[in-house]
């Protein structure tokens, strides 16, 4: 009779623990996807805020900000397809060889991998270099690493969109 | 007189130390590098063949290197997923005439890599030839203990 109580007793217990998992299981994972979703998000933030103070200081061609971002060992290539280190590239705005006659840069994408986020986007800037005028609208890929606990600039590339897929440079006539 | 019996042996060890430790950190990275080679190397024979047979062989190690949210940005500025860039691949829209890369440069950052190269290979892309060389950027990052190629870029090298 004694036994029967107990199986019966342990079988209830077993009921509830399965009741409770059931119910709460699926909500805390949804909350931990959240929390991963928001990771990912404010990862996003931070790096969209570099970008933004990194085209700042294009614009102005302050190199003291622009030092910062760039990682020493950048690796940075333009829509002409040239090769340049983090030196020739602060040259380059030292001697007013980039000027920007309009700047817009924008349709971006993400993708985060723990320390290393990887943004694209379309650049419809005017920019004058080395004396010629640009107006072809470039697609980028920047390449951020989380270095000692700040996001770095690593790499960095352009080229010129042609072949005219209209989606393509929806941005820049927008 | 402890204090100071520490700090010399710490004077005298430390620097061996920190000695010690960058060949061995150049040493991974050199590692990382030639295995970066390798791989890249596998992905680019797996292409040509996966080219040549329409998607028949090749697919299975393309789809081991290529990163599932790959992004891929060709000569035109066109962004494709990783389907998109197989599709472009298989339907032969590309052939190779000739193959080759050279001038790599590599930068490795723990489980990401950032690799640079020439790419001078003669295609034909949608009837069109080009002989034009090519500069790209490659980035692997190690993902379960696998290196995937998660950005690919490349820009026409313009005449000076």
């Amino acid at each position: 009779m004694s036994q029967g109580r107990n199986r019966c007793v342990r079988l209830l217990r077993c009921l509830v623990v399965v009741t409770v998992l059931t119910t709460t299981w699926p909500g805390l994972l949804r909350a931990e996807e959240r929390q991963g979703a928001g990771q990912v998000s404010a990862i996003e933030k931070e790096i969209l805020s570099i970008e933004n103070l990194k085209n700042d200081a294009m614009q102005k061609g302050d190199t003291k900000v622009l030092e910062q971002i760039y990682s020493d060992r950048l690796i940075f290539v333009n829509a002409r397809g040239l090769l340049l280190t983090k030196q020739d590239r602060m040259k380059e705005f030292d001697s007013g060889n980039v000027k920007y006659v309009s700047f817009r840069q924008g349709d971006y994408q993400f993708h985060i991998y723990e320390n290393t986020a990887i943004v694209t986007g379309i650049a419809c800037s005017v920019v004058d270099y080395h004396g010629r005028i640009n107006r072809i609208p470039r697609r980028f890929t920047s390449t951020y690493v989380k270095l000692d606990g700040h996001w770095r600039f690593v790499a960095h590339q352009a080229t010129l969109i042609s072949g005219g897929k209209s989606e393509n440079l929806q941005y820049c006539s927008n | 007189m402890r204090f100071a019996l520490v700090l010399s042996l710490a004077m005298l060890t430390i620097p061996g130390v920190l000695r010690g430790q960058k060949p061995d950190s150049t040493n991974a990275n050199a590692e990382i590098e030639k295995e970066i080679l390798k791989i890249d190397d596998e992905k680019d024979h797996a292409m040509q063949r996966y080219v040549a047979s329409h998607g028949e062989v090749g697919g299975p190690e393309l789809d081991q290197i290529y990163a599932d949210d790959l992004v891929f940005v060709n000569t035109h500025g066109g962004l494709l997923t990783k389907a998109q860039r197989l599709e472009d691949l298989r339907s032969g829209n590309l052939k190779f005439i000739s193959f080759g890369r050279d001038s790599y440069s590599l930068h490795v950052y723990g489980d990401t890599v950032v690799m640079t190269g020439r790419a001078t290979s003669e295609v034909v892309y949608m009837g069109k030839v080009n002989r034009i060389p090519r500069r790209f950027t490659n980035v692997y990052i190690k993902m379960a203990g696998q290196w995937r190629l998660v950005a690919h870029q490349a820009t026409t090298i313009a005449e000076p």
